[in-house]
């Protein structure tokens, strides 16, 4: 198992904005078909790594190695093309947009009659395959027709879980999909992430809440201040372990004098 | 695991039934269009009571024509708000398109040539319209309020303020001047338009990117579409409609003053928020401002008929937007919660 590439690997990937430097130096990797909990406080750089691996920022320094191979991801459309999809807190989804139209937004090729300079919408394939493939999540929502809007915390974030998995990703990265939510609504997306798991996607959980990393995480990264404090196996370390090294980059409880 | 398999059923079906399905009715009157059916309906019912000879060819020959170029370009001006974005620059465009074309065949360019000289030039306008805006952040308003001064401003130096007017009959524009049971010519560009743009943004990639970029432009792009791009061909669509619309009315009245399509840029507004499109973007319908358009052109015509001084006819409108605005409301509520 650990003799394995790597999906990805990450390689002293840095960024900076001006003259702040959000990320200096970040290696880990994100095996096949595992969860892994990404944890930090505010501001310590996780949302920076994300969008760099879903290609909305360039990295200014490291490299990306995905199955081995060195990769660049320049926009959104190449990161979904290699197969990673990320969910987003709060732009995931365009709410005034029904639910078949957000579940294809982005990938309609595959569902669109191709004429010159134009791609026209198979909508009943849309609607039948947005329906069927949120059901095999557990979804039930009879009518896509729906503005999003309309719909809870919760199942906004089960759409954009279904999308993920429908269109055979290979890499799902969560933002914060618990926040916000109740205990019910989580407890579902934490479901979907193992069920995710289970149809052999690897997932990238980044969260606040340790509770809930470790109920469905197998490993974990600690980044804080745009470093990766420590990788760890789940049996290796304990929720308090985590709670320390988000808070102060090392296992102890007290800061180390800078 | 079965256990909780059934549990997530039961509580799926419990989140269903928050929910019931909505019947035929309900689902109709959630569309964007709702309330300017009935607005529509409403208007002609009473100019049809109200106003003699309301009936009569020459004046619905006369509602339809004043509709067509307003029309056209609310066509454009629709696509472009669902996108996210204004123009206040159209009026000007349309006034200067209409002098171009002029000019153009004054000076020995055939009629039909004149056609796709003056398209360029709208696409070119709006293309820079829409780079100015995407690529520089600078807010639409500001960007084409300096379109609206600047190519009125062109017309009247080129024009010195002086009508112009074609020398020679043209045989092209000559075809297009026809009209068909009472229905003028203009009429149908518009009409051609709005089904083909109601197509478009019901039913291709394109128009779903558009509702897309213009309800949340951050989101689309991290989900893959090209948000700037939308948004710089919605606003070559918008010009490139406003330089039909000047060709056509080219065709109908041969000649342009210099301060053709002033004011326009504000009544094209009107119709499409009147039509169910909202401010904010990413909410809107072709259909319903095209209807729009045709309440403004029963409302003109249909207080001339009464009697009514035509001053009061910007009250009217004015008071219409209000109580539109209000409907549209409700009607947008209704689609989201």
């Amino acid at each position: 198992m650990t003799d394995q590439v790597p999906l990805l690997e990450l390689r002293d990937i840095s960024k900076s904005f001006g003259r702040v430097h959000s990320l200096r130096g970040v290696n880990f990797d994100i095996r096949a078909g595992e969860v892994l909990g990404l944890l930090g406080d505010n501001g310590a750089g996780k949302s920076t790594l994300i969008k760099i691996l879903a290609g909305v920022h360039q990295p200014t320094g490291g490299e990306l190695r995905w199955n081995g191979e060195p990769i660049s991801l320049p926009s959104p459309r190449d990161a979904m093309a290699q197969g990673i999809s990320v969910v987003y807190q709060d732009l995931g989804i365009i709410p005034l947009l029904s639910i078949y139209r957000n579940f294809f937004l982005g990938r309609e090729e595959s569902v669109a009659m191709k004429l010159p300079g134009m791609l026209i919408l198979r909508k009943a394939q849309m609607r039948e395959i947005a329906r069927r493939s949120l059901a095999q999540l557990g979804i039930h929502l009879d009518d896509v027709d729906l503005t999003v809007a309309k719909l809870s915390g919760g199942e906004r974030q089960s759409i954009a879980i279904a999308r993920a998995v429908h269109f055979q990703s290979k890499l799902l990265i969560l933002d914060e999909p618990t926040a916000a939510l109740s205990l019910k609504e989580t407890a579902k997306v934490l479901s979907y992430v193992r069920e995710a798991k289970r149809q052999r996607v690897s997932v990238v959980l980044i969260t606040h809440n340790i509770q809930h990393a470790f109920d469905v995480c197998d490993r974990f990264a600690v980044i804080f201040h745009g470093r990766v404090a420590e990788v760890a196996e789940k049996g290796d370390v304990s929720v308090q372990d985590l709670a320390n090294l988000i808070n102060t980059g090392t296992r102890h409880q007290t800061k180390m004098a800078v | 695991m079965a256990e909780t398999k059934a549990g997530t059923t039961a509580l799926n079906e419990a989140i269903a039934s928050k929910r019931p399905p909505k019947t035929r009715f309900e689902k109709l009157m959630s569309r964007p269009e709702s309330g300017v059916i009935l607005a529509a309906v409403l208007v002609y019912v009473f100019f049809a009571v109200a106003a003699p000879n309301f009936f009569s060819d020459r004046v619905a020959s006369n509602i339809l024509l004043s509709s067509a170029t307003l029309g056209i370009i609310a066509v454009g001006v629709a696509t472009l708000m669902i996108a996210g974005q204004f123009d206040l620059s159209v009026g000007s465009v349309y006034g200067l398109s209409s002098g171009v074309v002029i000019l153009c065949i004054n000076a020995g360019v055939p009629g039909w040539l004149a056609l796709p000289i003056v398209m360029v030039f709208g696409l070119a306008v709006g293309t820079i319209n829409g780079y100015l805006v995407t690529k520089l952040q600078i807010h639409s308003l500001i960007i084409t309020l300096g379109g609206l001064m600047f190519y009125r401003g062109v017309l009247l130096a080129v024009t010195q303020g002086f009508p112009i007017r074609l020398k020679d009959v043209d045989p092209f524009l000559k075809v297009l001047d026809f009209s068909w049971m009472g229905i003028p010519g203009p009429f149908f560009w518009f009409l051609a338009l709005v089904l083909i743009f109601a197509f478009i943004l019901g039913s291709t990639r394109f128009g779903g990117w558009l509702y897309a970029t213009g309800g949340s432009p951050e989101a689309a792009r991290c989900m893959g579409v090209a948000a700037s791009r939308v948004q710089i061909t919605a606003f070559a669509i918008t010009s490139l409609l406003a330089c039909i619309a000047g060709y056509v009315s080219v065709a109908r009245f041969s000649s342009v003053d210099s301060l053709r399509g002033q004011g326009m840029e504000l009544e094209v507004v009107l119709a499409v928020v009147i039509g169910g499109a909202s401010l904010n973007g990413g909410y809107g319908s072709i259909i319903g401002a095209a209807l729009g358009v045709l309440i403004i052109g029963m409302i003109q015509q249909g207080l001339i008929l009464i009697g009514i001084s035509v001053y009061w006819y910007q009250a009217g409108i004015g008071i219409l937007l209000i109580l539109a605005a209000i409907v549209n409301q409700r009607v947008r509520a209704r689609h989201i919660s």
